[in-house]
């Protein structure tokens, strides 16, 4: 197999021109697949027999769920790459990552609190699911907090990239703790290798959803990732010319 | 479905709109914020690169 292409991303041009190309080919069929599936998701699957119409929240909440753990698993896996390869872009895709898995680390603490509301009425409880995500939260923070706080770019990455692997340790816990402790919420309703808890008609929009989210994430990171290149390559010949 | 049970969501209306409305807002800030930082890092490019290519003593625009 040929592998050029792959290490062509390493280069910082390279990179650069396909991250621009790569975008609106993401972004695009992000909008439509999500417009379809909340459109789906609010007025086409029927409603729960127990939860009645507040369940429909879940096309909202489990796709940004999904996306908080997925971001910082690949935003760790980079600063690996990172420390281990001494590969500069690597350390760019996780700075670009840190701001997407805030804001879904927000809106899934938002999303699930206004749902907690009328389901277990109360906004906020310190069940383990709950309070791990909002260490995710403040991991997302601290990881943004501490690359702004350091000016030089090499010393930024790497301190961020040892913050960004110690702190996989809650990927696991955020998983696992509804099946590790007596959690309020509820277990896992999707499984790759078992058989979904969620009634088939319901399912098809929320799995569409998802890779709406993947999809808009992609795209957003693309633009992320150009910043991060320019902000890096500015004294550089390619940059100015192309500037 | 009416445009009045599809609002009122059962009684669960203001829940779930809300939901979907800070969704939307969260992901418009994020497309927004993210190109807008990109832009600002290019200018400033252009703006280092202007400045590199002009020759000594070149007049600057005010």
């Amino acid at each position: 197999m040929n592998w050029v292409w792959f290490h062509k991303l390493a280069s910082p041009p390279f990179a650069y021109a396909f991250a621009r190309q790569l975008r609106p080919w993401l972004f695009w069929p992000a909008i439509a697949l999500m417009v379809w599936a909340a459109y789906q998701g609010l007025f086409v699957v029927p409603v729960d027999y127990q939860q009645g119409d507040a369940y429909r929240i879940i096309y909202v909440h489990v796709p940004a769920a999904t996306m908080t753990t997925v971001i910082y698993s690949a935003m760790a896996i980079a600063g690996a790459i990172g420390l281990i390869w001494r590969m500069k872009l690597a350390h760019a895709f996780a700075a670009a990552c840190a701001l997407p898995g805030a804001v879904f680390a927000a809106l899934t603490l938002a999303t699930g609190s206004i749902w907690g509301r009328p389901m277990w009425g109360a906004y906020w409880v310190w069940d383990p699911r709950l309070t791990s995500e909002l260490l995710l939260l403040f991991l997302y923070l601290g990881y943004m907090g501490l690359r702004g706080s350091i000016d030089d770019i090499g010393r930024a990455d790497r301190a961020s990239a040892v913050l960004a692997i110690v702190g996989i340790v809650d990927i696991p816990i955020i998983k696992y703790s509804v099946l590790w402790w007596n959690s309020l919420h509820q277990g896992p309703s999707l499984s790759l290798f078992h058989k979904s808890a969620i009634d088939a008609s319901m399912i098809v929009p929320l799995l569409v959803m998802m890779l709406a989210y993947f999809l808009f994430f992609g795209a957003v990171v693309c633009d992320g990732l150009c910043a991060e290149i320019v902000r890096r390559e500015r004294n550089s010949r390619w940059l100015s010319e192309l500037a | 479905m009416t445009l009045g049970t599809a609002w009122g969501m059962g009684r669960y209306g203001g829940y779930v709109w809300t939901c979907y409305g800070i969704t939307l807002l969260a992901l418009i800030f994020l497309a927004v914020v993210v190109r807008r930082r990109w832009q600002s890092e290019l200018k400033l490019a252009r703006r280092r690169a202007g400045a590199a290519a002009r020759l000594p003593g070149e007049p600057t625009s005010l």
